[in-house]
């Protein structure tokens, strides 16, 4: 039985003047799903956000964010939804509690636990300090903390990683998989394969305000990787390398014969990353 | 609206650390206690000290005068240490016959002491106001009768009351108008308002609640001032006034917040604006001034009608068309606020959600 859409986009646009930032688009996250959306700096995909989350009204196409339309009722939506910016939107001069209390205030959110959700981003012993005095990872998780205090059912998190160091970077990934362990979707922004890779249970492709592709990383990877096994070894006393592809009839015959001289150094597949398949697709990388 | 989410915002709004809420809760007071200090120590009155030996009769005539200021002597010694020391600018001894002789048409003599560093203007508002008490204790009519023609207002402005306006004007800049577009600009800096815009809270929300903290900041500096300097005759008038006033003001506020992309930008515009926002005070400062010029400002119908009935004891009968007036701008700045925080909803323009929008 299929699951229930989360986000439902279709035929999205937008334009900044003669500048098509999104172009006519479709796609949709299913309940409890991570949907990585992919693509590098000015792809349109924070413009995307943007529409999905309300801030902004798509000019064509229509947006239903847990079966509402975003344009008519927004204000049911964002009762619903959590929001981590990639720029920091703290209220510096407050602590991390008090930041917490003032955003549960709006979401009418009164039992709120905030020693356990500052404790879940790892910020309990420096929750009543000024935000100011924080580094950029914990501002960062103190973000994805602020967009859980109205229980969210749709997560939005744009760039939630980014310039980060690993440990703050694995406290947010592992909020997020714990967030759709409880069946909560996730809209992920991101231009980081690696983390796309490790996280989403599909992923969009975003160039140039167009879909390039959209799938799971394993199929994508399927589909568009090279499938080839390397295998290098002694041959007259010299390494030698080669790369077999697996589809070849002759591929089983050759890797015999290559066991079979006892001088085999290594054997492996190489598969295709998600780089890989978006500088294929699109014909440019993320950076 | 949920009015839940008005409180949350503006208790928000209430940090201590912001320097705008510091300057627009202490503003006034200071601008009325440098006010003070300063005119006081420039004051007009010319001091006399005064020792009559017997019943203190001159020193009350002169008092009454209230063209002088009487300082209290207990001894000729006294007399002569408050000239020496410029605490007075006569000094008077009067001995035990003078009176009696005065009333019985003979002359007498009257030690007068006069501070060297006084004012030439002091010495003779001085004397002519001792020559006066002294002539009303004889029997005999003076030769000259005067006829007063007063020109100008009937009424002795103090200086607290002629700078009413001013003061009216400011309380309403430092409040409902710095503050509000100061904490929509901080926000904007800060890419909070686009974070408070994804949650319930709507624009409409935030905005009324910015509006409100400058209202009511306002409204209370208002009451505690006009307390403190001229009284508060007529409350609901008064409260009606600052009412608009302030309703206006955080109109402009808003709209000058939305518009200013940063705290630099905001000062720009402000300090473009506040000759236009001072203007009218001086205007009713200066009532010689061609008052028309005054009537194009709507900020003219705060200072006026406060004026008016804080100094003249005016009411409703007589300021309803200002306060109208006010209520009038007030209605007419609404419309551009609606038409910009309807625009911003949807628009991209960064100026008028901030960077992060």
């Amino acid at each position: 039985m299929p699951r229930e859409k989360a986000i439902e986009a279709e035929n999205i646009a937008y334009s900044y003047g003669d500048t098509q930032a999104v172009d006519h688009i479709s796609f949709h996250v299913e309940e409890g799903e991570i949907l990585g959306f992919l693509g590098p700096n000015g792809a349109g995909k924070t413009t995307t956000l943007k529409m999905l989350v309300g801030l902004l009204t798509p000019q064509e196409g229509r947006i239903s964010v847990l079966g509402k339309d975003i344009v008519k009722e927004k204000g049911e939506i964002q009762a619903r939804i959590g929001v981590c910016f990639e720029e920091k939107s703290l209220y510096e001069e407050m602590s991390a509690a008090a930041n917490l209390k003032f955003f549960a205030a709006l979401f009418g959110v009164r039992d709120l636990d905030v020693a356990a959700l500052l404790e879940r981003v790892g910020l309990s012993d420096a929750r009543k300090d000024r935000v100011a005095n924080y580094s950029k990872g914990m501002k960062q998780r103190l973000m994805v903390a602020r967009a859980l205090v109205g229980r969210p059912r749709v997560l939005f998190l744009d760039e939630p990683t980014d310039g980060l160091d690993p440990v703050s970077s694995e406290a947010i990934r592992e909020v997020i998989l714990e967030e759709k362990g409880k069946g909560v979707s996730v809209f992920l922004t991101t231009h980081d394969m690696m983390e796309a890779d490790k996280l989403s249970d599909r992923v969009v492709f975003l160039s140039e305000g167009r879909i390039a592709a959209c799938d799971t990383p394993e199929n994508l990877k399927h589909r568009y990787g090279k499938r080839v096994l390397k295998v290098r070894y002694h041959r007259d006393g010299e390494l030698a390398e080669e790369e077999l592809h697996l589809e070849d009839a002759d591929t089983g015959r050759r890797v015999q014969e290559i066991i079979a001289t006892r001088r085999v150094l290594d054997m492996h597949t190489e598969e295709a990353t998600l780089e890989d398949i978006f500088i294929l697709l699109t014909g440019r990388g993320l950076a | 609206m949920s009015a839940r989410r008005v409180l949350a915002v503006m208790r928000k709004c209430l940090n201590p650390r912001n320097p705008y809420l510091f300057l627009a809760l202490l503003g006034p007071f200071l601008y009325v206690a440098l006010f003070q200090v300063i005119f006081g120590l420039f004051r007009e009155e010319p001091r006399v000290a005064v020792y009559e030996e017997g019943e203190e009769v001159v020193a009350r005539l002169l008092e009454e005068t209230e063209a002088v200021e009487v300082v209290p002597a207990g001894s000729r010694g006294e007399v002569e240490k408050a000239v020496e020391e410029r605490r007075a600018d006569l000094g008077v001894i009067l001995g035990a016959d003078v009176r009696e002789r005065l009333a019985a048409g003979e002359r007498a003599a009257v030690s007068v002491y006069i501070a060297g560093e006084s004012l030439a203007k002091s010495r003779a508002i001085a004397l002519a106001a001792l020559a006066g008490a002294l002539r009303s204790l004889t029997p005999q009519t003076p030769p000259l009768a005067f006829e007063l023609v007063k020109l100008g207002e009937e009424k002795a402005l103090t200086l607290m009351e002629m700078f009413l306006p001013f003061f009216a004007i400011l309380i309403i800049i430092l409040g409902a108008y710095l503050l509000p577009a100061s904490f929509l600009v901080s926000e904007k800096e800060a890419r909070t308002l686009t974070a408070l815009l994804v949650t319930p809270a709507t624009l409409a929300e935030v905005l009324v609640a910015f509006g409100l903290v400058g209202m009511i900041i306002s409204l209370a500096m208002g009451a505690i001032v006009l307390a403190l300097t001229v009284g508060l005759d007529q409350p609901l008038l008064l409260s009606a006034i600052f009412i608009l006033g302030s309703v206006l003001g955080a109109e402009w506020g808003l709209l000058l917040g939305m518009l200013s992309r940063d705290q630099a930008t905001l000062m720009a515009y402000m300090k473009g604006l506040n000759l236009f926002l001072i203007a009218p005070a001086l205007f009713v400062i200066f009532p010689s001034w061609p008052q028309w010029i005054a009537r194009v400002f709507p900020v003219y119908y705060i200072a006026n009608p406060v004026f008016r009935v804080c100094v003249y004891g005016e009411g409703w009968r007589e300021v309803w068309w200002q306060v109208l007036a006010l209520g009038g701008f007030a209605a007419l700045f609404f419309l551009p606020l609606l038409a910009l925080a309807a625009r911003s909803q949807t628009s991209a323009d960064s100026r008028l959600l901030g960077a992060a929008a």
